[in-house]
């Protein structure tokens, strides 16, 4: 898992570095089974609009996590009775999101106590 | 994994599928943005799909990217798919098979010895065609040089002069160096065997590049050609053999030809001579003095003697044409210089040939007959393997066909075609590799068995036959391809199977008789066993007819012995004498009828020595054409002691004697030609003896009276059709090889042992024919037919085996499907016969087209082998009459057993049970 090579601001929306989208997917995904339209909706519900993605980016997204067993997907039927595709989190999954969740705790902490050090370096 | 899990994980096992599905969660996904946008923001349906489109981003980028990842699982996915279905197919045809244990048997036997004889005739072929001389340095720089020995003949030896001559003039040649071949006679230590040695110049290794593995190689001091210092290099066979691979061997002493020689070295293993494919077993400079190698420098000097061969290693920067450009030169200095050496035909110039290492292994000259030697032998026994495969593909065939319902219910269960033929395939790969590797193994100890086989001929020769990376491959590659091939029948014909008939435990060919396919591969074996049958018979024929050949002279009673006299010759005695006195001390023994001596004995090896170029023309007439014939020279009694049938004049005298007028006898063949419907006696006749180098005459050519004509025989093989013969006086007309024969009063081992007691053969010379009777003599001539009817033979009943399986699995396949009908009949009224006759006559129609078909081949074969048979048609009623009624009454037997069982049905059962 790469580090997230920099936040960057646009608009005043958090744009997504890709490896982070995967990260928020996983977690969206620990609720249940959801089509990519679900994933979404409860993205933009939790970062209440702060967060821009570009919608698409989810899909390849979802599919490459299917490829490495971090979800399974089955088409199912939507609220409204449409075919829709429905992932679920896997064990692997859940176990990958953990490892993605400490990584990133360790992540911003350096980048926090960076930020937040005194000039020459004590604190 | 879950029954859901792997309908999803198949649904997407094809592309369209992968795109329909990306394409479908994409639409979904920006279907239900729009929808929510005219919902709750209340825009037109317009407006809220531009709005989705922009929110979503870049769709076609997301979307090639979707479809990449799916492309990719859609491919492994597959991949895991194949591999684990082939598991299951493997593990299912293994249970399978086992449950039959007769069946593989007989098809891995059947195919294992097939394909073990193709693999030996492979690595025979590989021997002497392609293998590379592993044992040589930078092969690529290495060149041999032959000289033209005639048109016919492109790529002959050099003499020694010639040599010389190159390696002083050719510069586009690092260097040069030359070897001939001698046979020396090992001493104690050496067992006193026999051995070939390779007479080499000093600088050999160094052209070669071949480093011994213990000791040395010569020193340029120890080797001035025809002076050299006794001293030579064993192989590795040789030094394994007799000294058990002891380093204490260098500095010994051994002997060969009584000559004390010192061991200096032992060269690596697979070392084999480059002038005829067999092993070498020493390495001597050449000429030793007195160690009777006919190599002192008197010999070494004349350049009429071609003996040797020339390799050469590239000088830097030159290629192979620059030595052909600077040896073309020296051709045209030669053939200015001597003219009467070089030139082949009227005032065509000898050439030299420069051949790459690679294509000089084997003599190119030679190189396409042993290739299409080869291609004949692996024609043949490629034949019988197809029959082995025909008659395998027959027994599955019956299986697919007793396995409709397993089939059927597959198929209906979901397998595709593609999958049953793929399991089908699987089960015939099983005992397809199987008998490769068990005819791998079989190779190897023929190969063995082969390699150990002496071809005696003086010396003895031998083989080195390996099977190496290549045959090896040849062998997997055979046995996939042959399982493939007797797999691909019943696979094809187990996928054509119609479901609902073929379910409901009908067979799906009403009629209960076998398919198409089934029956052109019975009668294709048929085909085969006839046409090996009558090959074996025709060969077998005629060398029964051989035996009561007129052969011109009477062998019973008679025995030879045959040697070189070079040694007697080089030091200047007198081989006329000794060849008196040996007759004189012969004929004063009272248990011989007669004894005599010439160069070679009619029929024999030895006559081949002297019949090579000579040509001769009618001196009466000087325009006369010029024409090939045979000659032999011989001493007084000969034509007596032979029993030859004296038509005209008399026979050679003792005294024809040198200094009287040259005289010669010749054959009814010969009169004819040269003087037809006169009488030749008193006549004249010039030969010319062309170029062979035991006769250095002053003239090139000599006149000589006939003074009788004998009836014709046989001269070079007992298949021959009437040649031309004459014969000179020995003491007018010596050579440096004598034969003796002797007739016994009682018999020819008796007179074998007085010729072996009497005529001792000189040290060192080469024996072409130890003491041994006329009859042991000749039936070299035999040993081809003999060994052709064999192998045929062989093949012939291998082949009838199988066909007896086929036909018995024909029959039994025939009356198993047919059971019903055989029920039906039988409730109606029909008895044991004619279910019998039912049965049976499938069996037998089939048998009928093979077998015409087969004797058509056989007579075909029959006009192509002509040649080779001796006092027998091709045509021969016998042979023909004789495999047909085999084969039939073969086929007969073989069918008999299932109608038999057929006759046995209880018809109440059959129906119940369908």
């Amino acid at each position: 898992m790469p580090l997230p090579e920099g936040l960057l601001v646009r608009n005043e929306k958090v744009d997504l570095v890709r490896g982070t989208l995967d990260m928020l997917v996983l977690k969206a995904l620990v609720w249940g089974p959801m089509h990519g339209y679900d994933v979404l909706n409860w993205l933009k519900r939790i970062s209440e609009g702060d967060l821009g993605i570009d919608e698409g980016a989810l899909y390849p997204s979802l599919h490459r996590m299917e490829e490495r067993g971090w979800i399974t997907a089955e088409w199912g039927l939507s609220e409204n009775n449409r075919r829709a595709k429905f992932y679920e989190l896997t064990d692997a999954g859940r176990a990958q999101l953990h490892e993605q969740r400490d990584e990133w705790g360790r992540y911003t902490r350096v980048v926090d106590r960076i930020l937040e050090a005194a000039p020459g370096g004590e604190r | 994994m879950s029954g859901r899990f792997r309908r999803a994980w198949r649904s997407l096992l094809r592309r369209e599928d992968v795109e329909r599905a990306v394409d479908e969660e994409l639409a979904f996904h920006r279907e239900m943005v729009t929808r929510e946008l005219m919902d709750q923001e209340g825009l037109s349906e317009e407006e809220a799909r531009a709005e989705a489109e922009r929110r979503f981003g870049e769709l076609w980028s997301y979307e090639q990217e979707c479809l990449r990842i799916g492309e990719r699982r859609r491919k492994r996915r597959r991949r895991l798919l194949w591999a684990r279905d082939l598991r299951s197919d493997l593990r299912f045809a293994l249970r399978s098979l086992k449950r039959r244990p007769l069946i593989l048997g007989v098809a891995v036997l059947s195919l294992a010895v097939g394909i073990g004889v193709t693999v030996t005739v492979f690595a025979l072929g590989n021997t002497f065609l392609f293998r590379p001389a592993g044992y040589l340095e930078e092969p690529r720089e290495i060149v041999t040089i032959y000289a033209e020995t005639s048109t016919e003949q492109p790529h002959g030896p050099v003499s020694f002069p010639d040599y010389r001559d190159i390696a002083a003039q050719v510069d586009a040649l690092e260097s040069v160096a030359v070897m001939g071949l001698d046979a020396v006679r090992g001493g104690e230590r050496l067992g006193g065997r026999s051995l070939l040695a390779e007479v080499v110049t000093g600088n050999y290794f160094q052209v070669t590049g071949i480093r011994p593995v213990i000791g040395r190689a010569f020193q340029p001091d120890e080797t001035p050609p025809g002076s050299a210092v006794p001293v030579a290099l064993l192989s590795h066979r040789l030094w394994k053999e007799q000294f058990g691979g002891q380093t204490s061997v260098l500095g010994s002493e051994i002997r060969l030809n009584g000559v004390p020689i010192t061991v200096i070295g032992v060269c690596p293993p697979g070392i084999t001579s480059r002038m005829v494919p067999v092993r070498v077993d020493l390495w001597m400079p050449l000429g030793i003095p007195g160690a009777g190698t006919r190599r002192v420098l008197s010999e070494l000097d004349q350049r009429g003697d071609r003996q040797y061969q020339v390799i050469g290693r590239l000088a830097e920067g030159a290629d192979i044409r620059d030595v052909q450009a600077q040896t073309d030169v020296l051709a045209a200095r030669l053939a200015s210089g001597h003219p009467e050496l070089w030139q082949i035909g009227e005032g065509q110039p000898r050439g030299f040939r420069v051949v790459s290492e690679e294509d000089s292994r084997v003599n190119p000259d030679a190189r396409t007959g042993l290739a299409g030697l080869s291609a004949l032998l692996l024609g043949f026994t490629g034949l019988v393997l197809l029959i082995a495969c025909f008659n395998v593909a027959g027994v599955f065939l019956a299986r697919a066909g007793g396995r409709r319902r397993e089939i059927a219910l597959r198929r209906s269960l979901g397998a595709s075609r593609g999958r049953v033929v793929r399991l089908l395939l699987v089960e015939s790969l099983v005992p397809g590799l199987l008998s490769g590797a068990l005819g791998t193994l079989l190779a190897l100890g023929l190969t063995r068995l082969l390699s150990s086989l002496t071809l005696e001929f003086g010396v003895p020769l031998q083989m080195d036959l390996s099977v190496d990376g290549r045959v090896l491959l040849f062998a997997v590659v055979l046995s996939t391809a042959v399982s493939m091939l007797f797999g691909l029948a019943p696979a094809l014909e187990g996928a054509r199977i119609s479901l609902v008939p073929a379910i409901r435990g009908l067979s799906g060919d009403e009629s209960g008789r076998p398919t198409r396919v089934r029956r052109v591969l019975i009668a294709l074996q048929v085909t085969g066993a006839t046409l090996f049958l009558a090959a074996t018979g025709l060969f077998l024929r005629s060398s029964l007819e051989a035996g009561d050949a007129d052969l011109g002279f009477d062998p019973s009673g008679l025995a030879v012995v045959s040697h070189s006299m070079s040694h007697l010759q080089a030091e200047g005695g007198d081989v006329r004498r000794l060849v008196r006195d040996r007759l004189a001390e012969l004929r004063s023994r009272g248990d011989l009828e007669g004894a005599a001596a010439a160069v070679g004995v009619e029929l024999t090896t030895t006559f081949m020595v002297r019949s090579g170029n000579t040509e001769v023309a009618d001196a009466g007439r000087p325009e006369a054409d010029r024409w090939r014939a045979l000659h032999n020279a011989v001493t007084g009694e000969y034509m007596e002691t032979m029993g030859f049938r004296l038509l005209r004049g008399r026979t050679l005298k003792a005294s024809d004697r040198e200094g009287t007028r040259p005289v010669a006898v010749v054959n009814e063949t010969f009169a004819a030609r040269m003087w037809p419907g006169a009488d030749p006696v008193g006549r004249d006749f010039q030969v010319w003896y062309g170029r062979d180098p035991e006769h250095t005459y002053e003239e090139d050519h000599r006149t000589l009276t006939v003074v009788g004509v004998v009836g014709d025989g046989k001269y070079l093989a007992i298949g021959e059709d009437r040649r031309s013969v004459f014969w000179t006086s020995f003491y007018q007309d010596p050579a440096d090889h004598v034969t003796f024969v002797a007739r016994g009063r009682d018999s020819a081992a008796q007179a074998a042992g007085i010729l072996g007691r009497v005529v001792e053969i000189p040290r060192g010379e080469l024996s072409l024919v130890p003491p041994s009777t006329m009859e042991a003599a000749l039936s070299r001539q035999f040993v081809y037919l003999r060994m052709s009817s064999r192998i045929l033979g062989a093949c012939g009943i291998f082949a009838l085996v199988l066909t007896l399986i086929g036909i018995y699995g024909l029959v039994s396949y025939t009356a198993a499907l047919g059971r019903k009908e055989i029920a039906v009949r039988q409730a109606l009224g029909a008895g044991p016969g004619q279910v019998l006759r039912w049965v049976v006559r499938s069996g037998i129609r089939v048998t009928a087209s093979g077998l015409a078909v087969g004797i058509v081949l056989a007579l075909l074969l029959g006009q192509a082998v002509r040649s080779l048979l001796y006092g027998t048609r091709p045509l021969d009623p016998l042979v023909m009459g004789g495999s047909s009624v085999l084969v039939l009454v073969a086929a007969l037997t073989a069918a008999l057993a299932p109608a038999l069982r057929a006759t046995r049905t209880d018809p109440m059962s059959v129906l119940r049970d369908e």
